[in-house]
């Protein structure tokens, strides 16, 4: 574990997780993507059909924690697959994992949202039911509020510090996988995760008037 | 909870399952709209290169269109009279003369209205003789022609104008 990140866990009383706070490398494609991938850019569906099921709770996930509206990260989330599939004609496979493809439709179309529509509600007064997925409902109470903060702090952060903690706390991407979707060095989203850590942290103390 | 035991928790999220089937329904009924393109074909290839020969063959042609319609108007040699050097020195010269024979006009009209009867020709050419001859105005003396004709009184009665009339005269 850096020293820099221990450091910053102690200094901040978090407990570091065990031997590397980088997340183990995991690569997050399906068994025979390539092929996959090449015949549903010939346009065959049913090749299309398990890339949707394997990324599409990822994209999910990626979507609402930035909107944090339930509805609209299923509309933006549907938006990004319908696009990716009349689009699949135009991908070219350059080495780059597809879920990066995929991250850079959902950033689009969250900017998107976000021109088309400001925000009408404070999200922080709405019931904290109405944006944890079912999936997770059976959480206590108290978690889902915690997870409420921690969501509405991660949507302060500026969108590449966001797209860092999504990519390496909440879904472990490696540290390639998040370089190759945003489009950066591995260095440097080293030295951003580190920062967004931080920011997220400070942002969250002010939350609670520490 | 740590800040990082509740980022994972959010890995817990998932979709809704009914949104799920419903999403992947409706998409996977659509049709890719994008042409799909794949490996090389001959057929493609040369239309590409008849799109771009052909690209390349209008773009010439309205540029040879353009420029020879500019080269046969606009940047043609053209003569301006005005400019001619011939017609431009002779007018300097005619200028030079006109000057001139202002001048001896009116040193003849100074010099009648001045002298004795008895010696006024002689004097209106002794006057007129170095004005004549030299068109910057000095005398072969040294002195200017105007001093050595009127006075201070009588230049002031007969103006440049009056003598111009008595030369149209």
């Amino acid at each position: 574990m850096p020293l820099v990140q221990r450091a910053f866990c102690l200094e901040k009383g978090l407990v570091p997780p065990p031997g590397n706070l980088n997340p183990p490398i995991t690569f997050h494609m399906l068994d025979g993507e390539e092929k996959l991938i090449g015949d549903a850019v010939k346009g065959k569906s049913s090749a299309f059909a398990p890339l949707y099921d394997h990324y599409q709770p990822m994209i999910y996930r990626f979507v609402f924690v930035k909107v944090g509206r339930r509805e609209d990260a299923e509309d933006i989330t549907h938006q990004v697959f319908l696009s990716a599939w009349q689009n699949i004609g135009n991908y070219k496979h350059r080495g780059h994992p597809f879920s990066s493809w995929l991250y850079q439709i959902a950033r689009n179309q969250v900017v998107d949202h976000y021109r088309a529509k400001k925000s009408e509600v404070s999200l922080e007064v709405m019931d904290p039911d109405y944006f944890v997925a079912p999936a997770i409902a059976h959480f206590d109470l108290s978690t889902k509020l915690e997870m409420e903060k921690v969501r509405v702090a991660i949507a302060q952060l500026k969108p590449e510090y966001q797209d860092v903690v999504i990519m390496r706390f909440i879904e472990d991407l490696s540290l390639k996988e998040s370089a190759q979707a945003l489009a950066k060095t591995e260095g440097a989203i080293k030295l951003m995760q580190h920062r967004a850590i931080k920011e997220l942290q400070r942002v969250l103390d002010e939350q609670s008037g520490k | 909870m740590t800040l990082f035991e509740l980022l994972k928790q959010f890995k817990k999220i998932e979709p809704d399952t009914a949104f799920t089937e419903t999403s992947r329904r409706a998409i996977l009924a659509h049709e890719p709209v994008a042409p799909i393109a794949h490996g090389w074909s001959a057929q493609r290839t040369l239309w590409k290169i008849f799109e771009t020969g052909a690209a390349v063959a209008l773009t010439g042609f309205f540029v040879l269109l353009i420029t020879g319609a500019f080269s046969g108007t606009r940047f043609s040699p053209v003569q301006y009279s005005a400019l001619d050097p011939q017609s431009l020195h002779a007018e300097a010269q005619a200028i030079d003369i006109q000057v001139q024979l202002a001048n001896v006009n009116y040193a003849e009209a100074v010099a009648e209205s001045t002298m004795p009867t008895s010696v006024r020709k002689p004097a209106s050419a002794a006057a007129a003789r170095p004005l004549l001859t030299t068109a910057s105005g000095t005398t072969p003396n040294g002195g200017t022609g105007t001093a050595t004709g009127p006075t201070s009184s009588v230049t002031s009665t007969l103006t440049i104008d009056q003598a111009l009339q008595g030369l149209a005269k």
